[in-house]
Formats: structure tokens, sequence, C-alpha cells
């Protein structure tokens, strides 16, 4: 899958459930550091990362390293299709 | 969660950065606020021989009713728990010093020796408050837990000298005995205590299995042990099991040693981790006052790591100002507002409201009329009370960390702006929430259930908001607060519907908020304006409701609660 398919996923599942904020949210924006997602934000992402593409979240890949900004969740899952997970 | 999705921790560039430029006019802010703490809610103008607050009040013949406790005190909820060395007072203003000290240790000392001096002025201050024999108990308890979980660490053979050496202290100020053979007996326990931990405690650590991961978790989990048994075994034999103030302490520290276990076991510790970076989480002023509301607020190891001069430490610090100023309004006006409104609504509509809910229990109980109105007011105005409390008393302790440069988050963050209960419980108490779900809805989460989305989600916050709540959250907290027995355990155990209906909402509106689309910010100013505002109330409304269910009484029965349950309703069986 090429990268750009998962980024515009992310991008898709941002825009139908955090439609007030997406117009102002980019690769970079730092999605944890103003509340731009919260907690059950964040339990929606690993449901729809894990149901649309496959890969399964543990308690120890929700870290900020991963969920930083787009760009680093983008990385991670498409590390985890790599591997085959 | 945003507890582990904080970011990672500054770098020692960055937080030398952030440490680099003094204002004094932050300092200068800082003593003000302190100032006025003391002068407010302290012996300071006694000892200053300066007019106190009521005798300015009194000069303009200004009277606040209820803002006075008595001539000499304004109702303060700030308290220091545990410790009768001194009067209310008097013990505060060693607070306020110690939190001064600390500041100002911690603003002008470099980055590397500022968790030092932060342990060191509570070692001191609280070796004041409570005698040496508690602290060195206090200590000599988290020794024993940074060496069952830090025994690889190169430095550990000085701490086990330290806590052997803590031990002997504290038989040294415990034991009445004569002074030949109390040096014997210490030195003998304190030579058998270093034994132990060498032979003993460092062979079962340093195994590793899966001992040693039950003996860790037991380690830390003993507080609850501690309530669980000691209720049991009251119920048995009468006998009620008390354990030294330090102790307790330690206790009360049980969900924030949850949290550095979760930090723990997820590897988000340094292996190399220094017995003082670790005592300064647990040691800190700011964890002096108010035991009884909100302990975990600073949580564990990853979260302090993480705010701990993330920022330049002015802003952290006036941000901190901020927050403690706020508690001052809350400190000063909360019993005087309350009673306000109750006499407002009496005089007024004729409605009786009561201050606390249980009194509406205890009035049906005895064959009191109670209506709806009464019910509903007097359960949300006693909810607005105990907010105000820990609004209080929580800002003042988050803003203390500020002040310690730890840009920490709000336990209580607006929470008449929720508009549902899961918000509500963000807004009300940001720290608890991320306890349980890093304790409890993480592991049941991420386990369970994976291929179906809403029932995942459902068990694992009932799981959090019901089980843990109840018996890893609320039970041992009135239990180190009010005696380990088996009836007070069986009075809170009654109060289960609570636990349930609580699960159940926030549950519910957490499956509700998973399928519907957030297309608007609340509190926008637009034609749904009012909504937020009805929403704001009912979820409120509906929390402060069902608490009905855990004011249980000694005559109160399950039937009894759920008929005022019901009566709230506007249903009267």
């Amino acid at each position: 899958m090429e990268p750009t398919e998962v980024k515009k996923k992310i991008y898709q599942f941002l825009e139908d459930n955090y439609s007030y904020q997406a117009s102002e949210i980019t690769d970079t924006t730092d999605l944890l550091d103003g509340y731009v997602i919260d907690s059950l934000g964040i339990i929606q992402i690993v449901m729809f990362l894990e149901t649309s593409f496959g890969c399964e979240f543990n308690a120890n890949d929700v870290n900020a390293d991963n969920f930083k900004n787009i760009n680093t969740l983008s990385e991670f899952v498409e590390g985890q299709l790599k591997n085959g997970k | 969660m945003r507890i582990q999705l904080r970011g990672a921790p500054a770098t020692p560039e960055q937080q030398e950065k952030n440490n680099a430029n003094n204002n004094y006019w932050v300092v200068s802010g800082v003593l003000t606020v302190l100032l006025v703490y003391a002068y407010l809610f302290s012996n300071a103008p006694v000892y200053f021989d300066i007019p106190s607050p009521q005798d300015v009040l009194g000069k303009f013949d200004i009277q606040i009713k209820n803002l006075f406790k008595n001539v000499r005190d304004l109702g303060c909820s700030l308290h220091i728990q545990h410790t009768s060395l001194f009067g209310a007072k008097d013990e505060r203003l060693v607070l306020f010093a110690v939190i001064l000290l600390a500041f100002l240790s911690g603003y002008f000392l470099p980055i590397k020796y500022k968790k030092a001096a932060f342990v060191l002025w509570f070692l001191l201050g609280f070796g004041f408050l409570y005698g040496l024999a508690t602290t060195l108990i206090f200590l000599a308890a988290h020794l024993t837990i940074y060496l069952s979980l830090h025994y690889q660490n190169k430095n550990i053979f000085a701490v086990r000298e330290t806590l052997s050496l803590v031990i002997f202290g504290v038989l040294y100020l415990s034991l009445d005995l004569q002074m030949g053979m109390l040096l014997l007996v210490s030195i003998g326990v304190a030579g058998l205590s270093l034994l132990i931990l060498q032979f003993v405690l460092d062979p079962i650590v340093r195994k590793k299995n899966k001992w040693v991961g039950l003996f860790q978790t037991l380690i830390i989990q003993t507080p609850i042990l501690f309530a669980a048994l000691g209720a049991i075994s009251e119920g048995l034999t009468q006998y009620e099991w008390t354990v030294p103030v330090g102790i307790i302490f330690l206790f009360w520290q049980w969900e924030r040693l949850i949290i550095y276990y979760v930090d723990f076991r997820g590897n988000g510790i340094p292996d190399d981790i220094s017995v003082i970076e670790y005592l300064s989480i647990f040691m800190s002023p700011a964890t002096i006052s108010n035991n009884r509301y909100a302990p975990y607020v600073g949580q564990g190891y990853s979260y302090l790591a993480g705010c701990f001069y993330s920022l330049d430490k002015n802003r952290i610090i006036i941000n901190g100002v901020k927050l403690i100023s706020i508690a001052l309004f809350y400190f000063l006006f909360n019993q005087w507002f309350l009673k306000g409104v109750r006499l407002f609504i009496h005089s007024q509509f004729g409605i009786t409201v009561y201050e606390y809910s249980y009194q509406v229990v205890r009035q049906y109980v005895a064959g009191e009329s109670i209506s709806t109105a009464t019910v509903l007011i007097t359960t949300f105005l006693d909810q607005v009370r105990v907010f105000l409390i820990y609004g209080a008393v929580t800002h003042f302790r988050v803003g203390t960390w500020r002040l310690l440069g730890y840009n920490m988050d709000p336990q209580y963050n607006k929470p008449w702006k929720a508009t549902n209960l899961v918000s509500l419980w963000s807004r009300f108490a940001f720290h608890y929430r991320e306890f349980l779900v890093r304790a409890f809805y993480y592991p049941v989460f991420f386990r369970f259930f994976k291929k179906r989305p809403y029932l995942r989600t459902f068990t694992a916050t009932m799981i959090a908001t019901a089980i843990g709540n109840l018996l890893w959250g609320h039970i041992p907290d009135h239990l180190y607060y009010r005696g380990v027995t088996w009836d007070y355990l069986i009075l809170l155990l009654r109060g289960w519907p609570y636990y349930i209906l609580l699960g159940l909402g926030i549950s519910l509106t957490q499956l509700y908020l998973m399928k519907r689309k957030r297309k608007r910010r609340p509190w926008t100013w637009d034609r749904y304006f009012a909504r937020d505002i009805l929403f704001s109330f009912l979820t409120f409304q509906f929390f402060s409701l069902i608490h009905i269910f855990s004011r249980t009484t000694v005559d109160s029965t399950l039937a009894d609660h759920a008929k005022l349950f019901l009566i709230g309703l506007g249903i009267h069986l």
C-alpha cells in the first residue's frame, strides 16, 4: 500500500470525525498537544486503523511517538503493514 | 490517556533553555500569592502583629456570613491531615513556607539539583509537621519499594545501606527502651534488615521469573490488600488493623504507586532511575496538603517526566500562580455561595434543601415526605459543594506542582462546560480518569473483543468506571480515612448501583459519541448554544442524582435509595 493512501485515510477519518478542526490539521500538526484528539479520539483512531488496514495495536503502541502527528502515525501503520502485522 | 501520549520529556538542552531566564516579576508574583494565603489562612497576622482579615472587615463594618468559621479562622478547606502536632493555622503556615522555599530553590538552582531540593524541602517540612519517626517510616517504605523495583541499579548498595539506617532511626525514635538496650536492639534490627535485604529480598527480585513480577505486584498492591484483608479480619475478629502514620501516607499514594508501576511494566521508566528521581515523584511539597482529595494528582513517572520544564519556567509558574489564585477564590467563597443559594431557594420557593445528600436519605428513612424538587436540588447543590472544594484543593495542588516547574494539566477544568458524561469526567477529575484508563481501560481494551469494537469499548469502559472506580478508587480512599472495618466496607459496597449507573452512563455516551460525527465544537456561539446549556445541566443533574445511591446510611436499604432516585425522576411509588 502506498504511504499516501494511509495518510489519505487518516485525513478522511479526521474530516469525518473532527470536521471543525480538520481544516487546521497538517502532516506535522501535534495531534496531542492541543487536545486535537482526546482520549476517546485515540481509541477511535486505533479502531479505525485496525479495521481499515488489518493492523493491530497493543497498549505500548499507543504512545506519543506514534501519535504525535499524521506523519508519525502513518509511518507506524506502514511499518506494521510491512511487517505483516 | 494523554498521560501516555503527552510528548516525550524535554531534552536536557531544552530544559536548560527553559530554565535560562530569571524574571523577578514572576518571583514577586509567587511571593505575593503565598503571602496572601499566609495572611488569610494561617497565624501569620498574629506572629507579625498585624490586623487579621476579620479585624480589617470589622473596621469597615463588613460582615460576610459563613465566610468566617469563628472569630479567628476563615472557612478554609486546606488541611494537613493525620497530624496534631500544631493547630491547623500553624500547619498551613509551615506548608506555605515549604512551598516558598522549594519554589525559590527550584527557580534558581541548576536543573540537576532541582528535584533533590524538592525532596529535601518535603522531608524537612514533613518532618516538622509529622515528626521524625513518621517521616523516617514514610521514607523507609518508599526505599523498600524503590529497592523492589529498581534492584538492577548500580547504586543500589548505597540505597540498601540508607534503608537500614532509616530503619535504625525509626526504632531509635519509636521504642521506649533504656538507652543501652535501645542501641543494641536498633543495631540488631538494622543488621537483620540488611541481611534480609541481602539474602531474601535481593535473591527474589534478581530472579527473572514470574515470581518477581508477582512479588512486585504484591508490594505495589499492599495498600489495597491492607484495606481488603483488614476489613475482613476486623469483621471476623473485631480487631481493627492500624499502621503508623508514615505507612498510611504510603497507602494514600496507592493510585500514584499503581500508575508508577504501570509505567514500570511498560518500560516507561529508565533502568538507571536514581533514588532521588524516584522520591521526587512521591515526596514533593505539592503532595503534603489534602491527601483526602486527589492524591493521584501528579500521576507517575512518565507524566511528571513529560511535563518537567517542558516550557519556559516563567510560563509554567505564571500558570501556577493563576491556578492558585482561582483556588483562593474557591476556598474563600464556596460555603458562603452555597448557603446563600440554599437560603434563597428556601425563602423564594419554599423548597427544603439539605446541605448533604445523605440528610435526604436519613429524613426519608425516618418517614419524612420528600419532594422531587428537594431530591434534585439537594443532590445538585451537594455535588456543587463537592466540586467547589475539589476545585479549590486540586487547583492548589496542581498550582504548586507548576510553581516547581511541572507543566501539569489541571485536575479540575471547568466541569460546568461538560455537555456529556465522558466530558464531565475528563473535566472534573482528569488525573483520576488517567489512572483508571491506564490501570483498567487499556489492559481490557487491548486484550479482549478485538473484533467487536462496540463490545470492546463498552467492556473496557465498564471495567474502568464501575469496577476500578469502586474497588481501587473509592473504597480504599474511604477506608484509610474512616478506619478499616467490615461494617464500613459493607456500607460502601452497598453503594454499588451508583457505580453501575455511572459506568452505564459513560459507556453508552461513549458508544453514542463513536457513532456520531462531530461537526461542531460545543459552546460555539450559534443556534445550538442553548442546547449546550441544557445538555450541560442535564449531565450534571444526572451525575448528581445517581449519587443518592452512594450516600448509604446504617438504616437505609437499597429500596430506599431506589425510591429516592425515582422521586428525583418525578415517580412517587
